[in-house]
């Protein structure tokens, strides 16, 4: 077993040596060195933070924004072991087929390749976020377990699932903080060394601009030493990969992997409006699930209302998932409808009752949704951030489309009814919170000119760098990322054993 | 969920417990208003009774059809009450409301998701009452009694 190291106590002028540098201490990167394990190579994790919070280092995410209000920058991601891990919610939930495809109707849509290259990692991944048995849709389960789902009739809504992170030994449901979880099975690993207060400020470019010749590493406490790796995977969370990309030009100017101007846009997060739609049940019964985590099996899961892929695929709508978050009481209109549409319908609503939903909801890829570098600096001289955050009315619109939907089917099963509760702009935007999922940045296409990473997750024109977590995802889905970037981390893991074979 | 019948379940409003307050039930229970005869006599003969009496408050329905019309496009209630009449020679309410949301055939009112055919019968009621105000309005209107 070694002892994590700390970059502080690293001579100044030190060059380190190894085949494989990590560059960040996050799921991604965690999961990537714990991969690697026992191969016949050095590897060499980086982490700019400690084991614990420290507010000095926090302030390295610091930065500005424009546009739609957004979360601060420092506030919606964590910097030190484990990375946001620390304060996840732990939902989890596999991205959808449609999520991979391209879409003539979405403008920048499609991956380079289908959710079947990612089917043979879910499992791991799904084990190292400790979210319990593969279950999600397998509905039966569910319902043999605690009841039947919400009548829906066929249409373009169903009820899916979410399980949930819950780490080992741990009796609260505390969702699996990689930094906790895991630092005793990197300590194990013999051809791993974890170096923390470790600031990788520079990815210096050979003089060819075709490769990474050295990491500049910096800590908070003044030292200043330098990486030698054969091979960088950078995995600092979906604003710091593209932040390092963009200041590392003293090589490129505009930016490694940045020809075509695509570093940075296309950032994107999930959409959370707040109380979106009324659920009216007629006869008042909701399964437990819906509006707090239930427990079978093992897993730890609640129900969501999610959208076809081949509604998707038809009515031209993203990915959404709506769940149920409080009960509430209707207003006048809403106890005339409710009255006339039951007795229309046929049905007893003597017993109905209401609640109301908050959903989380893809954005279009939009390259105007970008963070760049500023003129301010950081504590270690690196340019800070800028955020520039669009949401189009479009992308409101095509989750309220998806909900009218489900109203529909609600009907059609004469089960209950929704109310849709914003229609305007200023409406959604009163209460638009944001997910903290970081993607897009560094966008995965086959073709320079329209991202930064090929399928490989390898930079373009770049032969030994790459770039893990979900800044690669060209599109998004609704699904929560973690688990999904965890699996397209062991996939890239995969790739990197051929490059050291 | 209870089988649908072919006749409206309940004569009256139907008495949503689940949807109110403890106070909401006070205050409903103790104002009397699910009285529905109470109601119905408030109401002139209309042309389109027949259609009218099925549904369950004329003046909840005609609330929830003032929000209808704006999404109605070029309502119309003769041609409205024309389409009702001629969906229900050969299938009941019920069946005609079922197969609007089966059809897409849905309308939104205040954001309620409605099938098309109640939002049409509730907008309906809004502008019969509205017009039999009018009329209740201009009998009463004591200018129209002084002698000439």
């Amino acid at each position: 077993m070694s002892a994590f190291t700390d970059g502080r106590a690293v001579s100044n002028n030190t060059i380190l040596t190894p085949d494989l540098a990590i560059i960040g201490g996050g799921p991604a990167g965690m999961s990537l060195a714990m991969a690697l394990a026992h191969l016949p190579i050095k590897i060499l994790l980086l982490e700019s933070g400690g084991m614990d919070f420290d507010a000095d280092t926090q302030a390295l995410y610091e930065g500005t924004q424009t546009g739609v209000q957004y979360l601060a920058l420092d506030g919606s991601r964590l910097r030190y072991l484990g990375g946001s891990t620390n304060h996840w919610g732990g939902w989890t939930r596999p991205l959808d087929t449609i999520d991979f495809e391209k879409r003539d109707w979405l403008p920048h849509s499609g991956w380079p390749f289908s959710r079947d290259a990612l089917e043979p990692y879910f499992l791991h991944a799904q084990s190292l976020v400790e979210a319990g048995p593969w279950i999600y849709d397998d509905q039966q389960k569910w319902t043999d377990a605690l009841g039947a789902p919400m009548k829906l009739a066929p249409g373009g809504v169903y009820t899916s699932y979410f399980q949930f992170s819950k780490q080992k030994d741990e009796p609260h449901h505390w969702p699996t903080h990689f930094g906790v979880r895991y630092d005793d099975t990197l300590k194990q690993q013999d051809n791993l060394q974890v170096m923390l207060h470790a600031n990788v400020t520079n990815i210096g470019l050979a003089g060819d601009a075709n490769s990474v010749d050295h990491l500049d590493v910096a800590t908070l406490t003044g030292r200043k030493f330098t990486v030698k790796p054969k091979v960088t995977v950078l995995a600092v969370g979906g604003m710091e990969n593209p932040r390092l990309l963009l200041a590392s030009n003293d090589v490129m100017k505009n930016g490694i992997g940045n020809d075509s101007d695509m570093v940075g846009r296309f950032f994107a997060d999930h959409a959370i409006p707040r109380d979106t739609v009324t659920l009216v049940s007629f006869d008042g019964t909701l399964a437990p699930y819906y509006m707090n985590p239930r427990d079978a099996y093992g897993a730890h899961f609640r129900a969501t209302f999610a959208a076809h892929d081949d509604f998707m695929r038809t009515r031209h709508v993203l990915g959404s998932l709506s769940t149920v978050e409080q009960p509430t009481k209707l207003d006048q209109t809403g106890m005339d409808a409710v009255s006339e549409t039951a007795n229309a319908l046929g049905v007893d609503a003597t017993k109905a009752r209401g609640f109301l939903l908050g959903c989380g909801f893809e954005l279009a890829p939009d390259p105007d949704r970008r963070v760049t570098l500023s003129g301010e600096k950081d504590a270690l001289g690196m340019p800070r951030l800028k955020l520039h955050m669009t949401i189009s009315d479009d992308d409101f619109g095509r989750y309220r489309e998806t909900m009218k939907e489900a109203g529909r089917q609600l009907l059609a099963a004469r089960s209950g009814m929704m109310r849709l509760n914003r229609s305007e702009r200023s409406q959604w935007l009163e209460t638009l919170d944001w997910a903290n999922h970081h993607m897009g940045t560094t966008r995965m296409d086959d073709d320079p000119k329209k991202g930064v990473v090929d399928a490989n997750s390898k930079v373009h024109g770049v032969a030994n760098l790459y770039v893990a977590g979900s800044s690669v995802f060209p599109t998004y889905g609704s699904s929560n990322p973690t688990m999904n970037l965890v699996a397209l981390t062991l996939r890239l893991a995969d790739h990197l054993k051929t490059i050291f074979a | 969920m209870s089988e649908p019948t072919q006749k409206n379940w309940i004569a009256r409003r139907p008495f949503l417990a689940g949807l109110l307050g403890v106070g909401g039930i006070a205050a409903i229970a103790g104002g009397g208003v699910i009285a529905s005869g109470v109601l119905d006599s408030r109401y002139r003969a209309t042309p389109y009774d027949d259609l009218l009496d099925l549904l369950a408050d004329r003046q909840a329905s005609a609330r929830l059809g003032r929000a209808a019309i704006a999404k109605l496009r070029a309502f119309n209630v003769r041609d409205a009450a024309a389409a009702l009449r001629a969906r229900l020679k050969t299938s009941d309410w019920n069946d005609v409301v079922l197969a609007d949301a089966n059809a897409n055939h849905i309308v939104e009112a205040d954001g309620w998701v409605l099938p098309q055919s109640l939002a049409q019968l509730c907008a309906l009621d809004a502008m019969t009452i509205h017009a039999a105000d009018k009329d209740a309005s201009a009998s009463t209107n004591p200018r129209k009694e002084l002698p000439k």
